[in-house]
């Protein structure tokens, strides 16, 4: 007997990367800041960007949003793309009376019931009528990501989200992200502060140094006993341990140069 | 009496209420010494007006709006602190302005008035053209009024969230240039940042929105004007200086009155 | 002083000085200048570093009020020196003094005082003015070099080398206090002393200087040479020097020029405008020597 009628499956539409960057080049009063990205970000995929400070992560994210026009190279966007972008600092001056609710409206949505769910959604329902210079760190870090979401994203932008925040938070912000991106089926372009962990779940990883150095996906933190022994039970769900593979070092100076002896695994130690 | 100080109440009242959003931008951006530059460079503005022998108010809008396309275009240049460059500027405007009015032989320049303003000097002609002007700038001030405090907030996002960042800022530094304009007659270049600046700080204790700190910049604003006018008619102390008190007075009110600490 | 005055009436007397040097007032003008150009030049490197220029100006005009409340209770018009020094002082400290405890911001508050002080000292001139001299106000604002007396070069160069022995003594404290404060409080330097001398400093300053250069413009002095200074200064040393360098050319020139020219410009004007010119000098400088890099 079948096991089951045969049901035609409704295939996904063939759907476009969201976002393209062809050989991509900035450079900034005769600085470089990145050369020659190549990247594609299909639609809902997690991508998560790493890399030592000054790599030019910023610069890439601002390349996505618009905000920079690339040297050299192509940004390919899809059309009607909404974008919530979180950044990574935001100062509200103490002259200026803003509550919470307020501060969410400003960004377009004035719909008050949509604007409560989000904050709840982020956990953060009890700030609403706060005043925006009287919460938290944390507050004000699920504060920006509900304005980002109150815009119905398809690609929301994150630019160290989880920076300044320990490791249970971190967590926390990890899960609320894969909800948000199987909830709404929004891509989720993250910076990252940390070398080496990332969310769980995110699709691609992309070491970033001024150039891609490398790419690739995270492995789970069950294959890295060393790395299980820092944690809680039960976090291994929520990150993952992306391994370098470079082919290559950079000097001091900024040179990038290819490494001639036999690649090797990099796992443990840093690229500086 | 009341035909002498109608059209001069009327255009202080106008003035007033269109300054509170506009002047609490500038407290809330901590513009204040870009407000005073402008205000000093509108001295320029009457001496090259008088120079090229046109209506002065022409000299003052052409300057100041020149004035604050300059500034904010240089405001993104690193190799001076924007503190010098604005200090330059007003300095600088304002030198110039005079030596070009005292240069100017055969025509009697009022430099007080201009300085301090002379204001039961207008007449109803001038509360015509200030009220349209103030009401082309009320208006896109309401306009630009969300995408500003965007901007305020942190002009990436703004940016990211699709606003034309620095075309808001141009219009904005225009309307700002118009208000000085104006605002020269009221209380002259030099005192015009006072009523830009003081009355949102002192709305700042009570209000709780921008919109409510901006109204009520606006009334305190109206009632500076009504109470240094006062004062001017009554003990004949010069109108500008009076209003400015006023305000100042009010100000120092509001200190007492709303005692928010800042970790309530 | 009268010896001095002779002097320069000999070297006039032999055609080696144009006929104004035999004017004490203009001698006066100039021996003033000549000091209060390095006292603001000086001072003004600090304004630049601290990014202080707004307060700067805030007290210059505070001297507004100060010399108008002087006239108001009696002082001799030429120098209301008591109320003038106390007024500037206490505006100066009192502006220290609330900058620590206030959510509006810095730079509001100084516009307040700012708008306060210029009210009031335009305010109380002007019903002033109606009684003593009409000019009086413009001199007061902008300056001139028929005002300078003996009595403030004596003045000046008491401040002059009171600036000198503190400078001496507290100059590299300064301007760590000024570039990064966390380090000089790591290093034990009291940085509130600091930051309150340097207000007083600024009001004193400023008073000495305003019967040349006025109050409105007397922040011209402190700032435009130093930020002129800074732009092609490679260090400290040499933003002192250039800037005391620029400060003092733009004082005696506008002291001389506009008498020997016969401009009908006030000191305060002039010099300004020659501190300007040294500024646009300085940047199409820096201009010609980043576009061969």
């Amino acid at each position: 007997m079948p096991a089951h009628n045969p049901v035609p499956e409704i295939s996904a539409p063939m759907t476009a990367p969201i976002v393209q960057l062809h050989d991509v080049s900035l450079s900034i009063k005769g600085q470089s800041l990145l050369n020659h990205i190549n990247m594609t970000l299909e639609p809902a995929q997690i991508l998560t960007v790493i890399g030592p400070n000054g790599a030019g992560k910023s610069s890439l994210l601002k390349i996505v949003l618009g905000l920079y026009k690339p040297t050299r190279g192509k940004r390919q966007i899809s059309k009607r793309l909404r974008i919530g972008y979180m950044p990574q600092r935001l100062q509200v001056d103490d002259s200026l009376p803003l509550t919470v609710k307020r501060f969410l409206s400003l960004g377009g949505n004035k719909n008050n019931t949509e604007i409560e769910k989000t904050l709840s959604d982020v956990n953060a329902s009890h700030t609403l009528s706060r005043s925006i210079q009287h919460i938290s760190g944390g507050e004000f870090q699920r504060v920006l990501l509900a304005r980002a979401l109150l815009r119905n994203p398809s690609l929301l932008v994150l630019d160290e989200p989880a920076q300044g925040v320990d490791l249970h938070g971190q967590q926390e912000l990890y899960r609320l992200l894969a909800d948000i991106r199987d909830e709404r089926q929004c891509a989720i372009l993250m910076v990252s502060h940390d070398l080496h962990f990332v969310m769980a779940r995110t699709d691609q990883v992309m070491c970033l140094n001024q150039h891609v150095c490398c790419s690739g996906t995270a492995d789970a933190v069950a294959n890295h006993p060393e790395y299980l022994a820092l944690f809680d039970q039960g976090i291994e769900k929520d990150f993952a341990v992306y391994t370098h593979h470079h082919d290559h070092h950079h000097t001091i100076h900024g040179d990038v140069v290819k490494d001639d002896i036999e690649p090797h695994s990099h796992a443990g130690h840093n690229h500086d | 009496m009341i035909e002498i100080i109608a059209p001069a109440l009327i255009i202080g009242l106008i003035l007033t209420a269109v300054a509170g959003p506009l002047g609490s931008f500038i407290v809330w951006g901590r513009m204040s010494y870009f407000g005073d530059t402008l205000a000093h460079s509108a001295l320029l503005g009457v001496a090259m007006g008088l120079f090229l022998s046109l209506d002065p108010m022409i000299g003052v809008i052409a300057v100041t709006v020149m004035v604050a396309i300059l500034l904010s275009a240089l405001q993104k240049q690193r190799s001076i602190s924007s503190d010098a460059l604005l200090g330059i500027v007003a300095h600088g405007t304002l030198a110039l302005g005079l030596v070009l009015v005292s240069l100017k032989e055969g025509i009697r320049v009022d430099l007080l008035g201009l300085l301090f303003g002379d204001l039961l000097a207008v007449t109803y002609q001038d509360t015509l053209w200030v009220g349209a002007c103030a009401v082309i700038v009320g208006i896109i001030t309401k306009v630009i009024w969300n995408p500003l405090l965007n901007i305020l907030l942190n002009s990436e996002l703004a940016h990211a969230e699709g606003i034309a960042v620095d075309r808001v800022r141009m219009i904005y530094m225009i309307c700002l240039a118009l208000l000085v304009a104006i605002g020269m007659k009221v209380v002259g270049a030099l005192l015009i940042t006072a009523l830009l600046i003081i009355p949102p700080a002192g709305a700042r204790r009570i209000a709780s929105t921008p919109e409510q700190m901006a109204l009520l910049a606006s009334i305190i604003g109206m009632v500076s004007i009504a109470l240094g006018m006062f004062a001017s008619l009554q003990w004949d102390t010069p109108a500008g200086p009076s209003i400015v008190l006023s305000a100042c007075l009010l100000f120092s009110l509001s200190l007492l009155f709303g005692q928010r600490s800042s970790s309530e | 002083m009268t010896s001095i005055y002779l002097l320069f009436g000999e070297w006039v007397a032999q055609g080696w000085l144009p006929q104004m040097f035999a004017y004490e007032f203009l001698l006066n003008a100039l021996f003033a200048s000549m000091m209060i150009g390095p006292l603001l030049g000086i001072l003004g490197t600090l304004v630049v570093v601290k990014r202080l220029a707004f307060l700067s100006e805030a007290v210059g005009h505070s001297v507004l009020t100060g010399v108008s409340i002087g006239i108001l209770i009696g002082e001799p018009v030429e120098s209301p020196l008591i109320s003038l020094l106390s007024f500037s002082m206490l505006f100066a400290l009192l502006l220290q003094w609330i900058k620590g405890r206030s959510t509006i911001p810095y730079d509001a508050l100084i516009g307040v005082f700012l708008s306060f002080a210029l009210a009031m000292g335009a305010a109380l001139l002007l019903y002033v003015a109606k009684k003593v001299n009409v000019h009086l106000i413009e001199q007061i604002m902008f300056g001139s070099i028929l005002v300078a007396s003996a009595n403030d070069l004596i003045m000046l160069l008491i401040i002059c080398l009171t600036v000198a022995i503190l400078g001496y003594r507290y100059g590299n404290e300064a301007y760590l206090v000024a570039i990064a404060p966390e380090v000089a409080r790591s290093q034990r330097v009291n940085t509130r002393a600091h930051d309150y001398g340097f207000v007083i400093m600024v009001a004193l300053i400023t008073v000495a200087s305003v019967k040349i250069i006025g109050a409105v413009l007397v922040g011209a002095l402190l700032l435009v040479p130093a930020a002129s200074a800074r732009l092609i200064a490679n260090n400290l040393k040499q933003l002192l020097i250039l800037s005391v360098f620029f400060a003092s050319t733009a004082a005696i020139s506008g002291v001389l020029i506009p008498m020997y020219a016969q401009w009908p410009l006030s000191a305060g004007s002039a010099i300004t405008l020659f501190a300007c010119a040294w500024f646009l000098l300085c940047l199409i400088y820096r201009q010609l020597i980043s576009s061969k890099t």
